[in-house]
């Protein structure tokens, strides 16, 4: 009984988060192929705070580049367009997010933590894997958990009790959702960016990163971030909630064809990017 | 509640999909396109379709590509278009920027050091260039500002150019490479001064050097692909499929010597030898076989049995001076010291002891005066006359003093024309042979002269009722030094040139010499010479 009554209300309350327009339009516009870097850099100018904000994270260490971004299409002609849109995006979520909630027992600041270093990892693994746009699998990791900070906010209390029973029965957090809530962060996660137009690699990316095997074709898409969720938790980075170890899907695992040395160099190449990602960190907080 | 999408929106999306459908057409035509990059072999046009393309796509005004040189581990101009020589200085990065690019692996906007001068106010950009594992270069690429080149869909196919060329360079290089070891490969198997020949598992030649066609006389090198046992003639496919049944159940055959016949009357000694071929999984793809010719190594051998002939010439020389030598001074010595001064009887026998190791010293240094001569062609005859007869008297009175128990039998019909010869050394020749008679005969024996006229040439044949000459001797016996091992049947002395010199002297007539054998029966010695005819 009580289920069907929080899908009702989830389906209420999955109206009231919404994207900035700057990140609407720039979703949009960047979906777009003929969009120049001018177009993009005129929608942003519009927003002078996120425009302060993307050039302090352009001239930071999290992108190492070798010179001064003064103006955001010289931005988006250094960065590119996928980097300029996730970030516009990465920072319409979490002023979103910051400023509703947050007032129970789950970590916010270990969540962001698991996220950026999530994005990291997923970029390296891609990278090992020869795909190209590395920018676009970054974002897919940032934000594959966003059904947490919806939950959080918008499902306060219960989230609470989530958490609660996590950290009673040392269970997943995802499991303790199944039991009290009867669907899992990853549902409504994907939800919310199907509602945000988000690109629709991203939403599979959410919904099935915890069973990559149900995403079918894009599969090797979503098992990336499904390993690099793994991973990120077997080294203890952030925290998403639960402190337990999922098992890797034995058939990502295959499809990568991972060995003991080629995880032990991937730790320690994630070891070193995720230091780097420390602007980043500031940038969602 | 859903809110019905606005005219704009609508406007937007509906261009959205026609930009899309375009730009999959783009892609599409864009992958046939770099089809031509990547089925090329040949750098420069690998390098002249990317250029092509690229100002195709974006209508660059000047471009300038960067390769990355082993060499000077550092990445320099190999090509521009639409900038001079002198102006390539303006467009120098720094190789922070450059590393930074690669390692993003984007087409990015170049950013200039302050001592750089683009042109104008031009829109420069940096497009990496990479391989699967490395980076190869970049292309700087300066377009018109106004255009707003920097669009999400050049982006992409930019890229996609880019990596197609990255591609196709490194294949490429993998391709010039794999074609220099080959020949260097190759210039090896040619240079072996081996012939060699590799058969895959089905019989079909796979690779000839050159040298195996000139070794096997191939009338044609052009036999790659057909079966050895249809391109090689009969007797040598025996050899080849022994060898190879060999290579199957060992791993290799040693080296078997045999005699081949490229074309009649040309016989050439080879040897063979064989092994299997492996891949890197140890699988048994062929056998190759090795063919060398034997007869520089038959001269070799040669040589190196005359010099242990020399050596032993050496020796036997040196014990032949010094057993008369030791014989003639102990005489003396008595002579001196122990005969009584008037027993003149006993001083007598034993001078003509001295008397006779003084000859056997004496002929042993004109033997080897003799062959000295003939070894510098300084050895010469005076033709006359002579009487055979003569000669045969001569030696005998000589041998008699000898006190050997033979009987010389002597057949010469008194009609026999004179020789046409030098005397001496006539003399010389059958005092040889018969001495040689004597020495190989037991006690009693008797030798055998008969001569008479046959055809142009008086023959004389010598014969005794000795030990025989073994088979394997009997073509040596006239070579320099050659002495028949008989040492466990007869001690006897002797240098080895006796024979050689005699043969030296019958030719040097315009003669022959030749010998028949049995062994424990006796030899003869069959001499030819010319005659007087007037």
């Amino acid at each position: 009984m009580e289920h069907i009554n929080l899908e009702n209300r989830l389906a209420k309350i999955i109206d009231l988060p919404t994207l900035s327009v700057v990140a609407n339009n720039i979703i949009q516009i960047t979906q777009s192929p003929k969009s120049s870097a001018l177009e993009v850099g005129k929608y942003i100018s519009q927003d002078q705070a996120l425009v302060s904000r993307i050039l302090r994270i352009a001239n930071s260490t999290f992108y190492g580049f070798p010179g001064k971004i003064t103006t955001i299409p010289h931005a988006v002609v250094i960065l590119g367009f996928t980097n300029i849109r996730n970030l516009v995006l990465t920072a319409s979520i979490s002023k979103m997010f910051s400023s509703k909630g947050g007032d129970g027992d789950f970590d916010r600041e270990g969540f962001w933590k698991h996220s950026v270093a999530c994005g990291v990892t997923s970029k390296l693994i891609a990278k090992r894997l020869g795909l190209k746009n590395l920018e676009e699998v970054f974002i897919w990791g940032l934000l594959h958990d966003i059904g947490k900070l919806v939950l959080d906010t918008y499902f306060n209390e219960e989230f609470t009790r989530v958490v609660c029973l996590v950290k009673e029965k040392e269970i997943l957090l995802r499991d303790a959702e199944q039991e009290l809530l009867g669907f899992d962060h990853a549902a409504v996660g994907a939800n919310v960016a199907d509602r945000w137009n988000l690109p629709p690699a991203l939403i599979k990316v959410i919904r099935f990163h915890h069973n990559p095997t149900q995403a079918n074709e894009t599969m090797r898409m979503v098992a990336i971030v499904h390993l690099a969720d793994v991973l990120c938790r077997a080294i203890g980075i952030g925290n998403g909630g639960d402190s337990k170890i999922p098992c890797i899907n034995e058939e990502s695992w295959k499809l990568f064809r991972l060995n003991k040395r080629t995880i032990k160099r991937l730790f320690s190449e994630m070891e070193r990017e995720i230091a780097n990602a420390k602007a980043l960190l500031a940038f969602v907080k | 509640m859903k809110i019905a999408p606005i005219e704009e929106d609508t406007l937007f999306l509906q261009k959205t999909v026609s930009d899309l459908r375009e730009e999959v057409g783009q892609l599409t035509m864009l992958q046939d396109i770099s089809k031509q990059i990547i089925s090329n072999y040949d750098f420069e046009q690998i390098i002249n379709i990317f250029l092509d393309i690229v100002k195709e796509l974006i209508g660059y005004s000047s471009c300038i590509l960067y390769l990355y040189h082993e060499d000077s581990n550092s990445y320099q101009v190999t090509t521009f278009r639409g900038i001079s020589e002198k102006d390539l200085r303006g467009y120098e990065l720094d190789d922070e920027i450059i590393n930074w690019v690669l390692k993003e692996g984007r087409w990015t906007h170049a950013s200039f050091p302050e001592r750089s001068n683009p042109k104008n106010d031009d829109f420069v950009s940096v497009l990496p260039l990479q391989g699967a594992k490395r980076n190869l270069g970049f292309l700087l690429i300066s377009s018109d500002p106004e255009k707003d080149v920097f669009t999400q869909a050049n982006v992409k196919r930019l890229s996609f150019v880019a990596s197609q060329t990255g591609i196709a360079l490194e294949n490429q290089g993998l391709y010039s490479e794999l074609s220099h070891s080959r020949e260097y490969i190759r210039n090896i198997l040619e240079s072996i001064n081996s012939g060699i020949i590799t058969i895959d598992m089905a019989d079909r030649i796979t690779q000839i050097n050159k040298n195996v066609t000139a070794m096997l006389g191939l009338p044609s090198a052009d036999i790659i692909g057909f079966s050895y046992k249809d391109a090689l003639a009969k007797d040598l496919v025996k050899i080849v499929d022994k060898v190879k049944k060999r290579a199957l159940e060992d791993g290799f055959a040693f080296e078997t010597v045999f005699d081949y016949f490229p074309a009649k009357d040309l016989r050439i000694p080879l040897g063979v030898n064989s092994s299997v071929l492996l891949d890197d999984k140890f699988n048994r793809i062929g056998i190759i076989i090795v063919f060398r010719n034997m007869l520089a190594l038959k001269e070799l051998e040669r040589l190196r049995q005359l010099d242990e002939m020399k050596s032993e010439f050496v020796s036997n020389v040196s014990h032949e001076l010094r057993s008369p030598l030791s014989v003639i001074k102990s005489y003396v010595e008595a002579i001196l010291d122990q005969v009584d001064p008037s027993d003149y009887q006993t001083q007598r026998k034993f001078l003509t002891v001295v008397n006779n190791e003084t000859d056997r010293l004496a002929a042993l240094i004109d033997d080897l005066l003799d062959i000295s001569r003939i070894e510098s062609g300084k050895f010469e005859i005076e033709l006359r006359p002579v009487t055979l007869s003569d000669i045969i008297q001569t030696i005998s009175r000589d041998l008699e003093n000898k006190s050997s128990r033979h009987e010389i039998v002597v057949d010469i019909p008194s009609d026999l024309p004179d020789l046409l010869a030098d005397k001496d050394k006539m003399i010389q020749v059958f005092l040889n042979l018969v001495d040689n008679g004597i020495k190989f005969s037991p006690d009693g024996g008797k030798i055998f002269i008969k001569a008479a006229v046959k055809g142009k040439m008086v023959k004389c044949d010598i014969s005794d009722q000795g030990i025989g000459i073994a088979r394997k001797d009997i073509s040596r016996i006239f070579e320099k030094f050659y002495r028949v091992d008989n040492s466990d049947v007869y001690e006897i002395s002797g240098t080895g040139l006796g024979l050689s010199i005699v043969k030296h002297i019958i030719e040097s007539h315009g003669g022959k010499i030749s010998v028949g054998s049995k062994l424990g029966e006796g030899s003869t010695f069959t001499i030819l010479l010319p005659f007087e005819r007037n």
